[in-house]
């Protein structure tokens, strides 16, 4: 059977037509497995943080504690990007759709279907395929093939399909034509697990097959450097200083780049500062003579009163030692043994929010392979175009509007490079907990566990949250009880106490409750938030509702709203909703969130439902956990001020 | 609002928007004579010989919220520039006066009209990486004609032969009527049983409430020559006309390939000559065959 090229976006092919998935093929209504795909080696992406993504994934599954994903890590896992798809024709039972005839043809092979020519040996009419298959929830599928006639004489060679009740698949059998023998039923033991009995699926149907996978953001880093960068503690810790304003000075002044604070060792700066003080002696009293003096082995120090600070610039060390000294992970401070983790999901997050909102720090015209760069605009750059401001009046009463919904700076934010990545599929039922993850088979037959990634740009809405006023919210609401109050006045305060009193480490798997109640709350508000938003979002900007996608950073904290549609001519929306629909989506926004029609139910019970702030799985990073609407507009009797001013009318 | 009636604006949108210091003042007589004190873009433009543009409107009750003449005091899905305002009549008129005398000073001539202005859009072609960045910054055609799109005001046109039924650029287009936007659309061979414009059109027809639907007209212009066994004619134009201010014309049609992998050039027209894109369009559109929806 034709090998089916790649047509479509890449992101929907990897949904729905991943390896071992089954498809109709067009009009010549067959059905057809995925039976592989052809794909390159990706090695430019942050394999370990997508590793460990995997690995969450898969402990919510039934066989968490099996190959290959027990104790999965990064050097398991081969990433690759599919480029063609290769499918055969699947299930191998074919019928001859003449009523009075119904002959059965099965083979082992698509291919020694070639010989029937499509027709019914018997009569000459046209074969069918068999439209089901069946399916387990341990993620086998079969064909439904009839048993040979117990008449070695006969085989397979006389089999028919009774089809006698057209209505109840059920009761359809093989018998033999010549004896009239039983030949099998619809069902039959899973092959793979033998465990159960399996009943068949139409081949259509949903159940056949669940693909697993994410979304994303996925920043590159700075090749050249990435070698010599290390990860873990120090490089959270350089992403936390500049986060805090720490790293203002030699980032700026000097032109440093994350990745080169993440590299420069104590021993690096000495020499440089060396360099320099050198080329500045020259200058100072010749050339000739210097050289002379190295050459006799004076040190220059001793000689020359030299400044300390020639050369500016903190070392790897010098920026992780302060920070130390500064900032107390929650995760830290509770003896968790998985701190590692959450400066793995703290490096994430920092380094998406700084570069997504501020750029890249260094020359993109001197580096190789960082076109994949996003390229934030702010609210206040935007206001400052003469020529916007004529086009859009309206845009200068944006700040006032947003901060009605306590947003304190809003980016919007080109070429932002997401990663899609599907790591398995199951099969039968969605549950993650009573099915088995399948891992896809390795295209080369390798022993590694491929996940297929592709790489797209997209654009997205980045909302920065007031922070002093979740502060107060947080007081009025009482949960800052025993919790020191940070100074409301001093950014930096405020930035460093949602690091210190967020636990990232409670995110990370959004299937399971949150424990720490700060945490907790501060996720709640901002998940909320974040609903409200992208509901309306959708209709401001002409998105579909699914096509937009979240990912809330409460350690921030921050809303980034973006659109993961696999239409790349769909681009543009985000950018129109930005610069021209502020007003309404707010309003909106704030109107919509107010009552749902479930109301009173649904105000007083969760707060959150599917009528008011529930969104698609696709387009909720944690399936609809942690919404509730009273966050934002208060609620249950008092108990629960409200976040949001809503006395706009 | 403020007491202080001797206040100087801090913001100059007004000044930004209009250059005919006549039309200001007729703004604020307009405000001033109204009885109450809630005002629409519908009431000041009942006061005007030319009714407001939605940009004219937008920087009207901008500056005069920013200088505290005016708070929001309803919304509307279409956008600021259709909200409803609670005004200070006073405070109009200082903010509006002020407005008025920085134009007279500023010896702009009244009704000098904006010179047109041209730009090229385009669609690259899939997989190919420009080199200069002029090529990388030209505009994307998808977007331009959305973000158009979603700027109308009063009308839009559209010439465009082929469709895409699953492009979200149509759920786009189908919002306009929703939004009380008259739209024309003139296309071909919707009759075809077989064809995507068919399903397009029904699907945007579904798209649009009922009663909304008086302001989505169709047209079809496309006849073949039994005679000949040819075609004799038949649109072909890519064009879509924004309130009689901004025009796009092009290659691309309305479909996935057009959109995004095909190359396909074009220009965005503002100014007056836009009208003659219309006037041109009706005359054809005129002549076309209407289309009963649904099909
Ligand atoms: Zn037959
Ligand atoms: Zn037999
Ligand atoms: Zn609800
Ligand atoms: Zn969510």
């Amino acid at each position: 059977m034709a090998d089916s090229e790649m047509k479509r976006g890449l992101a929907q092919v990897m949904y729905r037509f991943g390896p071992e998935s089954l498809f109709d093929y067009g009009r010549r209504g067959l059905s057809m497995k995925v039976s592989r795909w052809e794909t390159n080696k990706i090695s430019s992406l942050d394999a370990n943080y997508v590793a460990e993504q995997i690995a969450t994934h898969a402990s919510s599954f039934r066989n968490d504690d099996e190959d290959p994903w027990v104790d999965l890590t990064v050097d398991d896992v081969d990433f690759r990007r599919p480029n063609r798809v290769v499918g055969s024709l699947y299930p191998l039972t074919m019928y001859c759709q003449n009523r009075s005839c119904h002959r059965v043809v099965s083979k082992k092979e698509p291919s020694h279907f070639v010989y029937t020519n499509g027709e019914c040996p018997e009569c000459s009419d046209e074969l069918r395929q068999l439209a089901f298959v069946l399916v387990h929830d341990c993620g086998n599928m079969m064909s439904i093939n009839p048993q040979p006639c117990s008449n070695p004489d006969h085989g397979y060679d006389h089999i028919y399909l009774n089809k006698q009740n057209i209505n109840d698949p059920l009761s359809w059998h093989f018998y033999c034509g010549e004896c009239g023998d039983f030949c099998g039923n619809m069902s039959k033991r899973c092959t793979k697990c033998h465990k159960e009995r399996v009943y068949f699926r139409p081949i259509a149907s949903n159940s056949v097959y669940y693909s697993q996978g994410d979304v994303l953001v996925n920043l590159p880093i700075d090749q050249r450097y990435s070698d010599d960068i290390e990860y873990g503690e120090s490089w959270a810790r350089i992403l936390m200083a500049a986060h805090l304003g720490d790293l203002d000075d030699v980032v700026e002044e000097e032109g440093k780049t994350y990745e080169e604070l993440g590299r420069m060792t104590t021993d690096e700066r000495d020499a440089k500062r060396r360099e320099k003080q050198i080329e500045d002696l020259k200058e100072e009293v010749g050339a000739e003579q210097v050289e002379k003096m190295i050459e006799s082995g004076v040190d220059i120090e001793d000689v020359f009163d030299v400044a300390e600070d020639t050369i500016k610039g903190s070392t790897r060390e010098e920026v992780v030692e302060e920070n130390r000294e500064r900032v107390k992970l929650p995760s830290q401070r509770g003896g968790d043994s998985d701190v590692d983790q959450a400066y793995s999901t703290l490096s994430h997050e920092l380094f998406t929010y700084l570069r997504s909102t501020q750029g890249y720090e260094g020359n993109l015209d001197a580096t190789d392979g960082m076109e994949r760069q996003p390229t934030p605009l702010s609210l206040d750059g935007l206001l400052e175009q003469e020529d916007f401001l004529e086009s859009n009046p309206e845009a200068e009463v944006y700040p006032e509007k947003l901060q009605k919904v306590n947003i304190a700076s809003a980016w919007v934010v080109d070429n932002l490079p997401l990663l899609n990545y599907t790591f398995g599929f199951t099969r039968d039922r969605p549950e993650r907990s009573r099915t088995d993850l399948q891992p896809f088979p390795h295209p080369r037959g390798e022993d590694s566990t491929p996940v297929y990634v592709d790489q797209t740009p997209s654009e997205a809405i980045v909302l920065q949250v007031d922070r002093s006023a979740i502060i107060e919210w947080l007081d009025e609401k009482g949960a800052l009880r025993g919790v020191e109050r940070p100074d409301t006045d001093d950014e930096s305060d405020l930035k460093e106490w949602f690091l210190e009193n967020v636990d990232t480490n409670e995110l990370r798997d959004h299937y399971s409750p949150i424990e720490d109640d700060l945490t907790r709350e501060v996720y709640t508000l901002l998940h909320s938030m974040s609903h409200a938003l992208m509901r309306t979002a959708s209709g401001q900007c002409g998105l579909d509702s699914n096509s937009i996608s979240e990912y809330v950073m409460p350690s921030v904290p921050a809303i980034f709203l973006y659109a993961s549609s696999t239409e790349h001519f769909s681009l543009g929306g985000m950018h129109t909703l930005f610069k021209t629909r502020i007003h309404p989506w707010v309003d909106e926004t704030i109107a919509d969130v107010q009552q749902c029609v479930y109301d009173p139910v649904c105000e007083h019970e969760d707060g959150a439902c599917h009528a008011c702030l529930h969104m698609s799985e696709v387009a909720c990073e944690s399936a609809n956990g942690n919404l509730d609407r009273r966050y934002l507009v208060g609620g249950d009797r008092g108990r629960i001020p409200a976040f949001w001013e809503s006395g706009y009318v | 609002m403020t007491d202080d009636h001797d206040a100087i604006c801090t913001n100059f949108a007004v000044v930004r928007q209009f250059d005919d210091l006549d039309r200001v003042v007729a703004i604020r007589d307009t405000i001033s004579a109204l009885n109450h004190s809630d005002v629409t873009r519908a009431d000041v433009d009942r006061g005007l010989e030319t009714p407001l543009t939605t940009r004219e409107a937008a920087a009207l009750f901008t500056c005069l919220q920013k200088n505290g003449a005016a708070t929001q005091s309803a919304t509307d899905e279409r956008g600021f520039w259709a909200y409803t305002f609670e005004v200070d009549p006073l405070e109009v008129d200082r903010v509006l006066t002020q407005q008025a005398a920085v134009i007279a000073s500023d010896g702009r001539s009244p009704q000098t009209g904006k010179d047109e202005v041209v730009e090229f859009v385009a669609t690259l072609p899939g997989g190919f990486e420009p080199t200069s960045a002029r090529v990388r910054s030209i505009p994307d055609i998808a977007s331009t004609i959305r973000n158009q799109v979603f700027n109308a005001d009063s009308s839009v046109r559209i010439a465009n032969p082929y469709f895409d039924p699953s492009l979200e650029l149509v759920s786009d287009l189908a919002s306009l009527p929703r939004r009380g936007v008259e739209t024309q659309l003139l296309t071909r061979e919707t009759a075809d049983e077989e064809g995507d414009t068919r399903t397009t059109l029904n699907k945007m027809w579904d798209l649009i409430d009922e009663d909304n639907r008086d302001n989505f007209e169709v047209r079809d212009l496309y006849r073949w020559d039994e005679s000949q066994g040819s075609q004799a004619f038949a649109t072909h134009a890519k064009i879509v006309i924004v309130d009689c201010r901004v025009c796009y014309v092009g290659s691309a049609n309305l479909t996935d390939t057009s959109l995004s992998t095909n190359f396909e050039f074009g220009v965005v027209v503002e100014g007056d000559i836009v009208e003659d894109a219309a006037t041109v369009f009706d005359e054809v559109f005129e002549y076309s065959y209407p289309v009963d929806l649904p099909i």
